[in-house]
C-alpha cells in the first residue's frame, strides 16, 4: 500500500503554508511586544 | 545505521556549487553580524541573572522564536531530508513528531517557572527533587547529551560549508564554533535569544523560498511517479523501519526537551506566563519544517541526484537544482540553524557547569561577578572541547546524535514524575535512568538506532512506575522554591536529610 499523490501534495503544500504563517505570527508578536514594551 | 542508502548516483553533485570566495564573504558577513549583536545585547547582561537567564523577563515574540530556532538545528535541515531519502514519507513525518516534545513541554515550563522562580538549570531541579542519587546519572546524561549535540553541530558546520562552498572542513568548523563562542561570551542569554529571533525568521523564509523554487522546477506528480517506479519503499505506508522511527523520534524528542537545560534555561528566562504559550506556538511553527526539508530528500531520487553522503542530500538538491542562488540560500539557512543551536548549547551547558558542578564543589556561594566569570570560562572551555573533538571529522551525524537517544529517553519519566507526582522517589528515578539507558543502548547496538529511544523510555517508565508503587515518597513541592543549598529538603535523600539535621 502506497501513500497517494494527494497526501504528498497536502503534506508539502500544507507545510509550506504553515511555515509562511509562522513568519507572519513571529513578526506580529514582535510588533505587539514592541508596542507593549514587553520584548525583554 | 540501518535503512536504505543512497545508491543511485546518476548525477552526483560532488563539486561545490558556491565558490569558496562567496562562501568566505557570507561567513564573514554573518560572523560580524552575530558578534556585533552579541556585543550590543551584552550591554544588558550586567548581572549573572541577566547573563544566564536574560533577566527572567523574555516576552512572547522572542520566547516563541527561541523555541523554534533552537529546535531547528542543522540536524533538522540535514537529517530530515536524509530521513525522507532513506525512510520515505514516514521519515519526514517521523522527524516532525519531535515537535510533540515542544507541545508537551509547554505546560511543564509554566510549572517549572512556578516551582523554581529563581532556578537556573534542570540538574538543579533534580538535585533538589531527588538528591545526590538522582543527580549523578542525570548530570552524566545531561553533560553527555550536551557535548554530543555540540560536537555534532560543530561537525555539521564544517561539513556543510565544505559541501556548499568548498571551504575546507577545518576552516568552516573552526569559524562556526569561534563565532558562536564569541557572541555568547559577550551577550550571554540576551544574545542567544535575540539572535534566535533573527535566525528563526531567516531559516523559515529561506526554507520557504528553496522549497517553492524546487516546486517550480519539478512537479509533485513526477516525484510521486518516479518514487513509485524506482523507490516504492519510500512511499510505502507499511515500511517497518520507518514506522518504528516514528515513535522512536517522538520519544527522542520528549527526552531531549524534558531533560535538556537548553529548554529549562529558556523556561527560567521567560516572563511569568509566557513559557506555556511560547513553547506551544513554537511547536506549531516547528512542525512543518522537517516536512519542507524532507521534501528536498524525497525529490533527490526522482531527480536522479545521487549523493555520496546522505546527510547532505537536502543542501545538495537545492544547490544542484537552483544553482548559485540556491546554494547561497541554503548556506545562510544552515549557518543560522547551526548558530542558533550552538549558542544555546554553550550558554545552557556553561550554566550546568557553573551551578551544578563548580558551585557544589566550592565551599562557599560565589559572588555574582565570580559566577559570570566562571560562565565565560566554561563557554570558552566548551568551545575548545567541541573544536578539538570535531577536528578529526569521525562518524556520521546520525550516529553521533542517536547514540544519546536512549539515554535522554530514559529521563522522560523521572522528570515528568518529579514535576507532577509527590510519590516520585530518588531510588526509582536513579534506577529508571540507569536501566533505561543500558537497555536502550543494548537495543541500539543489537536492533538499530530506530528503536533505542523507544526501548530506553519504555524500560525507564516500567522501572519508575514499579518504584513509585513499591516505595512512594511524600515530597513537598514548596521546598523547590527555597533558594540556597542549605535550605533544600530532597525527598528520600538520607545524605541531604542528615545535612539538614
Amino acid at each position: 500500500m502506497m501513500f497517494p499523490l494527494w497526501l504528498l501534495r497536502v503534506l508539502v503544500i500544507g507545510a509550506l503554508v504553515l511555515c509562511s504563517m509562522g513568519v507572519a505570527v513571529l513578526i506580529a508578536f514582535l510588533i505587539s511586544d514592541l508596542k507593549n514594551k514587553k520584548i525583554w | 545505521m540501518t535503512g536504505v542508502t543512497a545508491s543511485t548516483s546518476v548525477l552526483v553533485a560532488s563539486a561545490p556549487v558556491l565558490s569558496a570566495q562567496a562562501g568566505y564573504v557570507m561567513l564573514a558577513l554573518f560572523s560580524v553580524l552575530w558578534i556585533s549583536l552579541g556585543i550590543w545585547w551584552g550591554r544588558r547582561a550586567k548581572s549573572y541573572d541577566g547573563f544566564a537567564v536574560a533577566g527572567r523577563n523574555v516576552g512572547l515574540a522572542l520566547g516563541t522564536a527561541t523555541a523554534v530556532a533552537t529546535w531547528i538545528t542543522s540536524n533538522t535541515t540535514m537529517l530530515a531530508p536524509q530521513f525522507a531519502l532513506q525512510l520515505g514519507i514516514w521519515g519526514a513525518l517521523a522527524y516532525s513528531t519531535a515537535s510533540f516534545g515542544l507541545f508537551a513541554f509547554a505546560p511543564m515550563s509554566g510549572r517549572i517557572r512556578r516551582l523554581m522562580p529563581t532556578g537556573y538549570t534542570a540538574v538543579e531541579f533534580v538535585r533538589r527533587r531527588y538528591g545526590l542519587l538522582g543527580t549523578i546519572p542525570f548530570l552524566i546524561i545531561s553533560i553527555f547529551y550536551a557535548l554530543t549535540w555540540l560536537v555534532s553541530m560543530t561537525m555539521a558546520g564544517g561539513k556543510l560549508l565544505n559541501v556548499l562552498s568548498g571551504i575546507p572542513y577545518e576552516v568552516g568548523m573552526s569559524v562556526v564554533i569561534v563565532v558562536c563562542v564569541l557572541y555568547t561570551l559577550f551577550g550571554g542569554m540576551y544574545a542567544v535569544i535575540g539572535t534566535d529571533f533573527i535566525q528563526s525568521l531567516i531559516i523559515l523564509v529561506g526554507l520557504i523560498v528553496v522549497a517553492c523554487a524546487v516546486l517550480v522546477k519539478i512537479d509533485l506528480v513526477d516525484v510521486h511517479e518516479k518514487l513509485s517506479t524506482n523507490r516504492p519503499m519510500l512511499l510505502s505506508v507499511l515500511f517497518p523501519a520507518a514506522l518504528m522511527s516514528l515513535f522512536n523520534n517522538m520519544f527522542f524528542g520528549f527526552g531531549e526537551i524534558f531533560h535538556s537545560n537548553v529548554w529549562w534555561s529558556r523556561a527560567f528566562a521567560m516572563r511569568d506566563g509566557v513559557g506555556p504559550k511560547a513553547y506551544a506556538l513554537g511547536g506549531f511553527l516547528w512542525l512543518p519544517v522537517p516536512i519542507v526539508a524532507g521534501f528536498l530528500g524525497l525529490a533527490a531520487p526522482a531527480l536522479g541526484i545521487g549523493v555520496s553522503e546522505p546527510d547532505t542530500v537536502g543542501p545538495m538538491v537545492a544547490a544542484t537544482l537552483l544553482g548559485w542562488g540556491g546554494a547561497l540560500l541554503v548556506f545562510v539557512v544552515v549557518f543560522c540553524s547551526l548558530a542558533s543551536s550552538i549558542d544555546s548549547l554553550l550558554a545552557a551547558t556553561s550554566d550546568l557547569m557553573v551551578n551544578d558542578i563548580i558551585e557544589p564543589i566550592m565551599q562557599h556561594h560565589p559572588t555574582d561577578r565570580t559566577k559570570r566569570n566562571l560562565s565565560s570560562f566554561c563557554i570558552i572551555l566548551l568551545g575548545f572541547f567541541s573544536w578539538s573533538v570535531a577536528l578529526p571529522n569521525v562518524g556520521t551525524l546520525a550516529t553521533v546524535l542517536f547514540f544519546a537517544g536512549p539515554m535522554v529517553g530514559s529521563c522522560i519519566w523521572p522528570i515528568v514524575g518529579g514535576l507532577y507526582s509527590r510519590r516520585a522517589n530518588a531510588m526509582a528515578a536513579c534506577l529508571a535512568m540507569v536501566t533505561g539507558s543500558v537497555c536502550g543502548l543494548i537495543a541500539y547496538f543489537t536492533i538499530g538506532w530506530f528503536v533505542s529511544s523507544l526501548v530506553g523510555a519504555a524500560v525507564s517508565g516500567a522501572v519508575f512506575g514499579v518504584g513509585l508503587l513499591l516505595s512512594p515518597a511524600d515530597f513537598d513541592f514548596d521546598s523547590l522554591s527555597v533558594d540556597g543549598e542549605s535550605k533544600k529538603t530532597p525527598a528520600n535523600d538520607p545524605q541531604a536529610a542528615g545535612e539538614m539535621a
